[in-house]
């Protein structure tokens, strides 16, 4: 613990960075306050702003140009222009002089774009460094969105009842505590579906705000900035988080301290801010949030290490993500030249990063991130503390630990790795293919020596997990979607296994198969819906995953082939041995568990959602699809055609 | 002159194909609604779980009759029938559809299936276990959902829920007494190996692998227009074209809308008539979405859109010109994982009469071996997982419901029919692959002559039949084989109804011997000619023997499938007469056996209509007859009529001998089996089992489960020693208190003194 406090010192340290000066000569000015904004009526916005010449020395061609991120990353849409007031490109300006420019945004009939950020470039002939202006487009400010601040509702909700539960929790009666944590995951669950209602499926990075809806960015000083909002992959794990929390609260039991419920719904507080997050900060502390809260909730003398352990993966993550931000340089919201830079839209395009360790920046940090990121995920050889966590903890804890937060992190792979890496990923793309292969590979070995549905489902959980590697390094669309789908599935079936399997509360360790024939049911769909079986939600993922896979690396397609068969034979003959014993008459007769309604909707709910998914996926991938399509084009750029 | 030219089948829409697939789920689904409740409303609910289960397969199987008789009945030939239900992913040019398609050759094994589908239900209504019923209707819904699926991701979902229901059914019907042996391992290898050949079709004809392994993409046009030059693409006859306009017809990327500038395609357009376009200001009343045909169409050059909507980017067709009177197929081309729309581009021909994707795909190289290489040696794998999938378990009790372990490879037969292509672009590959299914076929049709017992039998020699379809479609007559199959199996099945519960060595029970013997001929083909499977199989052999021009390895491929289907001839007619030596039929029993000798008569006349030539012929293949070396048409060239009655006399013979040893060793009254065909057996029967396998994967998995453990549980750390056992696990690890080492409880002390 010490040793975390002392790292998370280090990391207050890197706050205090520098700004660089700004250019001496020029200086752009809004009419207002912060950023230019875009403002006007009738089929044209219009933002005004001023170019003055602070130096001594007149200055000749002072031109003006919008800041494009190119054509397959770009920051604003096209229809955008800048100009001087009299509509010249160019202008001479003498000492003290002062004219004024104007940002013109004329959009497209039915035009899908609802905001975006941007630069405004003014530049000298003679001078190599452009001065900067930013301007904001939002039509949310505008008219108003009622679900505009539903980002910020997500990291709310949780954090008002985790607090609530932290600090009074110990007044409340027996089953309070457990019914507030449910409450406030349902209320977030709530307002996530309405924004995956509410989401404009076509919407992508040419409309503006880089494809995010109801994004909000904004500079809180020292340089860094503060960003949130939701794409199609984010709104899939603002849903997952708190469905996830909630299956958690209603399959626990009432008599669990309070601190638990409370610790609970701090770690969806710092998953909603991974999840809705979109800088460094913001992350950052999510995953500070994450370490406490898995400390918290693994104090008992046997779990204690599998909570430092995910504290610390936790740390070294943040320590990736800064390090990552302070080798970059770059603009920031007002057009003020920073030497780190925090926001991931900025970090995914910002081309002058500085050295670290004598190379690209991506080289130390994505080493790092997948060190604190792949035990998170579930990956093998780090599989004990998976098992540590389900045999020592409660049942809401194994959910939310082994389910929730494997599944953001798994998220947050493809978000860092593909959106704000694309260039490490593109060289790395091979060792994670290998790492993917290897991890399957043993984790379709532990498979074999696994009797109980707990640990097989971990294990199966492990094959996916690796599985995700070995689809994010194929750099194509599709295989962005199947490393989406692989993540969901293994977080809906572990949850269901562990669910199913302890949500009697007799054992705490999972070890037989569930008495119940509901619970059996949803340990069995858990289970086959780990193992990929045929209509469920597995199925699609390990389908995709395979064909996907094939083009850029074909040798990796049958080895994890192999993977898959050994570990979904041992899934399969642990489901068959499942049937068997329950088939199975008993001499003695045994009273039937009973289930309360909580934990009957939960496993329900699971086991249904896992078959739904197998059968109709597009429902949920409508949302996904434009957002992997975006994400794999920074990676691997279509061609004329379609096909990747 | 038209710019892209090829003879696509012609498309009809049909929105009943889905009921063939639902209907036993939902029979199913009564009978798990039944096998829950309990008390009062326990017997309510199985009676009317039997009752649905009854209407459910005869729905079943009245639609695949309609379906089938509407096929046949359209004019233009050859004809599909398409229904498409829904998208399940769609990214890029990836696609999973749930579209049904219906040609001849799956609708033959989809009446094949559901026949056997309603006989099983009508046997068991009355007594079965409900939870049999039930997972036998699953299995009935699943084998229809792999015959007609077109989405090949689809299709391999339909063979796994139709092992897996099969694999319940064995569960149930032996009431837990013993574990159960269902292959689930090689029905995985099935799959993958089925997905990763229709990933590689997929990625082939997207670009190609450069030698250091980088894949480019292809710079070509995804949306073309298709006619045919020499007529056959004519509208259909119903359709009501206006003057001076065509038709338009595109089926594949369903749900797609298709627009012309800012005109949208109609289905019905503003005057409400079909077809049309709709502008702006005259809207259509319907637009017109993928998949749809026989739309009137304006006769002029066009610039089409087609949008497949979010996660897809529009595909854009310049300079499609709509022919007056002319039927102009919209097709699809590059990857996909729809068989209909694969082949149907591999038969485009450009103006100098070249096939333009097919020149692209047989060229394409993967790892220093052309990718239909990988395709075909995947397919064997596939081949192999199924044919090894099957559930050999014997039971005393439900025999009959062995019949239904065929329904897993009557699909996979049509599914192999599908990819019937890539062996017609790579001879050299076919050649081997041929050579080693007919080695399989040999291998199973040896293990069915020893086989035990009902199962053992249906198993094995529903894997041998699948095994020599994969011959005749690696020999290029692909529907053939495909119906070679389907013939087989419905023979075996009927056998397996008409001995009921008759086992080898077991309890004896009732036995139909008419219908046995009827049955046993059809599946035979044998010791009568021109019945059963006798037409398809000569074919097949005569396209074994054709194909590589007649080459030794070819000759060699006849006549070891000859060889492999006179053993399985005599092991079909062994099982007949030592069933049929059982006590005469009792009343029940013979109900039993009129519906088994109604099922036979039906696979009669399936064989008769596998004759092939003239009522379906190779036509039914979606693009055999298209190509050249295809050996349907060098069968047709190069063997002369002597030869080929030589080669009907080759197919016949081994079969007829076959039945002439089953019949003489076996049907004599006193006959009991001898110590001499134990040895022989040890080597096929299934005693050998994984275990030693299974051992050394949960030894490896042992001792990395407690690597992995080592730091969490420090326990582990210190009971190092010995071998890892392979029941150990995990579990009873942390059983044990964590040991502490000394250091952590020195520094414990001190802060006790504090406290």
């Amino acid at each position: 613990m010490r040793r975390a406090l002392a790292l998370l010192a280090l990391f207050a340290l890197t706050l205090c960075a520098r700004l660089s000066a700004a250019a001496p000569e020029l200086r752009l000015a809004p009419a207002g306050d912060g950023p230019v904004e875009l403002l006007g009526a009738g089929g044209e916005y219009l933002g005004r702003f001023t170019v003055q010449n602070v130096g001594s020395e007149p200055l000749e061609a002072v031109s003006l140009s919008v800041r494009s991120g190119g054509e397959l990353a770009p920051y604003v849409p096209r229809e955008v222009q800048v100009q001087f007031k009299d509509g010249a490109m160019s202008a001479n300006l003498a000492p003290g002089a002062k004219l004024e420019g104007v940002v013109r945004y004329t959009p497209k009939r039915d035009t899908r774009v609802r905001r975006f950020h941007g630069h405004v470039l003014a530049s000298v002939s003679n001078s190599p460094e452009p001065t900067a202006l930013g301007f904001q487009f939002d039509t949310d400010r505008l008219g108003g969105d009622p679900l505009k601040h539903a980002p910020l509702g997500l990291i709310l909700v949780p954090l008002l009842v985790a607090l609530g539960l932290l600090l009074g929790g110990t007044r409340l009666p027996t089953g309070a505590a457990r019914k507030l944590a449910g409450g406030g995951a349902l209320a977030a669950l709530g307002l996530s579906i309405a924004c995956f209602v509410r989401m404009d499926p076509a919407l992508t990075r040419y409309d503006g705000g880089q494809g995010f809806h109801w994004l909000s960015r904004r500079v809180v000083g020292a340089g860094i900035e503060i960003a949130y909002g939701l794409d199609g992959l984010a709104i899939s794990f603002a849903v997952l988080v708190p469905l996830l929390v909630l299956a958690a609260a209603a399959l626990g039991r009432n008599e669990q301290r309070s601190l638990i419920w409370g610790a609970l719904s701090l770690v969806q507080t710092a998953l909603a801010l991974c999840v809705v997050g979109q800088d460094v900060a913001t992350v950052s502390a999510g995953l500070l949030l994450l370490a406490v809260a898995c400390l918290m909730l693994t104090r008992s003398p046997e779990a204690r290490r599998a909570g430092t352990f995910a504290a610390g993966a936790a740390l070294v993550s943040v320590a990736a993500l800064w390090l990552l931000a302070m080798s970059s340089s770059g603009l920031l919201l007002d057009g003020t030249k920073a030497s780190r830079v925090t926001s991931f839209i900025e970090l995914s395009q910002v081309v002058d990063h500085g050295l670290l360790a004598g190379g690209h920046p991506a080289r130390i940090c994505l080493p790092l991130l997948l060190l604190g990121l792949l035990p998170l995920l579930g990956v093998p050889l780090v599989g004990g503390y998976a098992r540590a966590i389900a045999g020592r903890s409660s049942l809401p804890v194994q959910i939310v630990l082994l389910a929730a937060v494997s599944a953001t992190a798994g998220y947050l792979l493809i978000r860092l790795l593909v959106g704000v890496m694309p260039a490490g990923l593109l060289w790395s793309s091979t060792t994670l293919a290998v790492i993917g292969v290897l991890g399957a590979g043993v984790a379709a070995l532990s498979a074999w020596a696994q009797r109980e549905p707990a640990p097989l489902a971990l294990s199966l959980g492990g094959i996916a997990a690796s599985l995700t590697l070995v689809a994010l390094s194929a750099l194509t669309g599709a295989a962005v979607q199947a490393a989406l789908l692989l993540i969901v599935t293994r977080a809906l079936s572990v949850a269901l296994v562990l669910g199913g399997s302890g949500a009697m509360g007799g054992s705490e360790r999972n070890e037989a198969p569930p008495q119940h024939p509901l619970l059996l049911a949803g340990t069995l769909i858990g289970l086959a819906g780990a193992c990929g079986a045929p209509a469920t939600v597995g199925f699609i993922a390990l389908s995709e995953t395979l064909i996907a896979s094939i083009p850029l690396r074909p040798w990796v397609v049958p080895l994890v082939a192999c993977a898959m068969v050994v570990g979904a034979g041992a899934g399969f003959a642990a489901i068959a041995r499942a049937l068997v014993t329950a088939l199975r008459p008993s001499g003695a007769e045994r009273a039937a568990p009973q289930l309360d309604e909580p934990q009957r909707i939960a496993v329900l709910g699971l086991s249904a959602l896992i078959v739904l998914l197998g059968f109709a996926p597009r429902v949920w991938l409508l949302r996904v699809d434009a957002s992997s399509l975006d994400h794999a084009d920074k990676l691997n750029p279509p061609g004329l055609l379609e096909v990747v | 002159m038209f710019e892209l030219v090829g003879a696509l089948d012609h498309v009809e829409l049909d929105f009943t194909l889905w009921a063939v697939v639902v209907a036993p789920w939902l029979g199913m689904l009564a009978c798990l609604r039944a096998v829950l409740s309990d008390g009062e409303a326990r017997k309510s609910a199985e009676a009317l779980a039997r009752t649905a289960a009854l209407v459910s397969a005869a729905i079943a199987l009245g639609v695949a009759v309609y379906a089938c008789g509407r096929l046949l009945l359209i004019e233009e030939k050859p004809a599909l029938l398409l229904c498409h239900l829904w998208t399940l992913v769609r990214i890029a040019s990836l696609n999973i559809e749930l579209t049904l398609l219906l040609d001849v050759v799956s609708g033959a094994a989809l009446c094949a299936v559901t026949l056997m589908g309603l006989v099983f239900v009508i046997l068991h209504r009355e007594n079965a276990d409900l939870r049999v019923l039930g997972a036998g209707l699953g299995a009935l819904g699943a084998a229809a959902l792999g015959i007609l699926s077109d989405d090949v991701v689809m299709a391999v979902t339909g063979f796994a829920l139709t092992h897996s229901a099969l694999a319940l059914a064995v569960l149930f019907s032996r009431q837990g007494r013993g574990a159960l042996r269902a292959g689930f391992v090689p029905a995985r290898v099935l799959e993958v190996a089925a997905l990763a050949a229709s990933g590689v079709v997929f990625w082939g004809l997207a670009g190609s692998w450069a030698p250091g392994g980088d894949f480019t993409v292809d710079f070509r046009a995804r949306i073309v227009g298709v006619q045919d030059p020499a007529g056959a693409n004519k509208p259909a006859k119903h359709t009501q074209v206006r003057d001076a306009n065509g038709t338009i017809e595109m089926t594949s990327r369903g749900g797609s809308a298709v627009h012309v500038g800012t005109a949208q395609v109609c289905e019905i357009d503003a005057d409400g008539r079909p077809g049309g376009v709709g502008l702006p200001s005259r809207p259509c009343k319907r637009e017109a979405r993928a998949p749809f045909a026989n739309l009137s169409f304006p006769a002029a050059l066009h610039d089409l859109t087609v949008s497949s909507g979010p996660g897809s980017y529009d595909s854009r067709a310049e300079k499609i010109r709509v022919y007056s009177e002319t039927r102009t197929v919209i097709a699809s081309t590059g990857p996909t994982l729809s068989a209909k729309a694969v082949t149907d581009q591999l038969r485009l021909k450009d103006a100098s009469g070249a096939y333009v994707h097919r020149a692209g795909l047989s060229s394409r190289r993967l790892g220093g071996l052309y990718a239909t290489t990988w395709v075909a040696m995947l397919l064997f794998a596939s081949v192999l997982g199924a044919a090894l999938s099957g559930s050999r378990e014997e039971e005393a009790d439900e025999t009959s419901a062995a019949g239904l372990s065929v329904l897993s490879t009557t699909a996979v037969a049509v599914f192999l029919h599908r990819f019937d292509y890539v062996f017609a672009m790579n001879a050299r590959a076919a050649a081997w692959i041929a050579l080693a299914a007919a080695g399989l076929c040999a291998l199973f049709a040896l293990r069915a002559s020893f086989a035990t017992g009902a199962r053992s039998l249906m198993v094995d020699a529903s894997a041998a039949a699948l095994a020599a379809t994969l011959v005749g479609v690696a020999a290029g007559a692909g529907a053939r084989a495909a119906l070679f199959a389907v013939v087989t199996n419905l023979g075996l099945c009927a056998l397996a109804f008409a001995t009921g519960a008759w086992s080898l060595g077991g309890q004896e029970r009732p036995v139909d011997r008419r219908a046995a013997y009827a049955a046993a001929a059809i599946a035979a083909g044998a010791p009568v000619p021109l019945l059963g499977a006798f037409f398809p199989r000569d074919a097949l052999l005569r396209a074994g023997a054709a194909f590589s021009a007649g080459s030794a390895p070819a000759w060699l491929v006849a006549g070891l499938t000859a060889l492999a289907l006179g053993v399985l001839s005599f092991s079909i007619w062994r099982f007949a007469y030592l069933a049929s030596k059982s006590e005469e039929p009792t009343p029940a029993s013979a109900a039993r056996g009129s519906w088994s000798l109604g099922l036979s008569v039906t696979g009669i006349l399936l064989g008769i209509l596998a004759v092939g030539g003239p009522i379906i012929g190779e036509a039914a293949s979606a693009i055999s007859g298209l190509f050249r070396p295809a050996a349907v048409e060098a069968a047709g060239e190069r063997l002369s009529g002597d030869v080929q009655l030589v080669w009907s006399a080759v197919a016949f013979a081994p079969a007829f001998f076959g039945f002439l040893f089953a019949k003489r060793r076996y049907s004599r009254a006193d006959f009991k089996e001898t110590e001499k065909t134990r040895p022989l057996r040890a080597l096929f029967a299934e005693k050998e089992t994984p275990s030693g396998q299974r051992s050394v994967l949960a030894s490896l998995g042992a001792s990395i489960v407690r690597m992995e453990g080592a730091w969490f549980f420090p326990a582990l750390a210190v009971d190092s020693e010995g071998p890892a056992s392979s029941d150990a696990s995990v579990d009873s690890e942390p059983e044990r208190p964590p040991v502490e080492s000394k250091k952590r409880v020195k520094a414990r002390k001190p802060r006790k003194k504090q406290s």
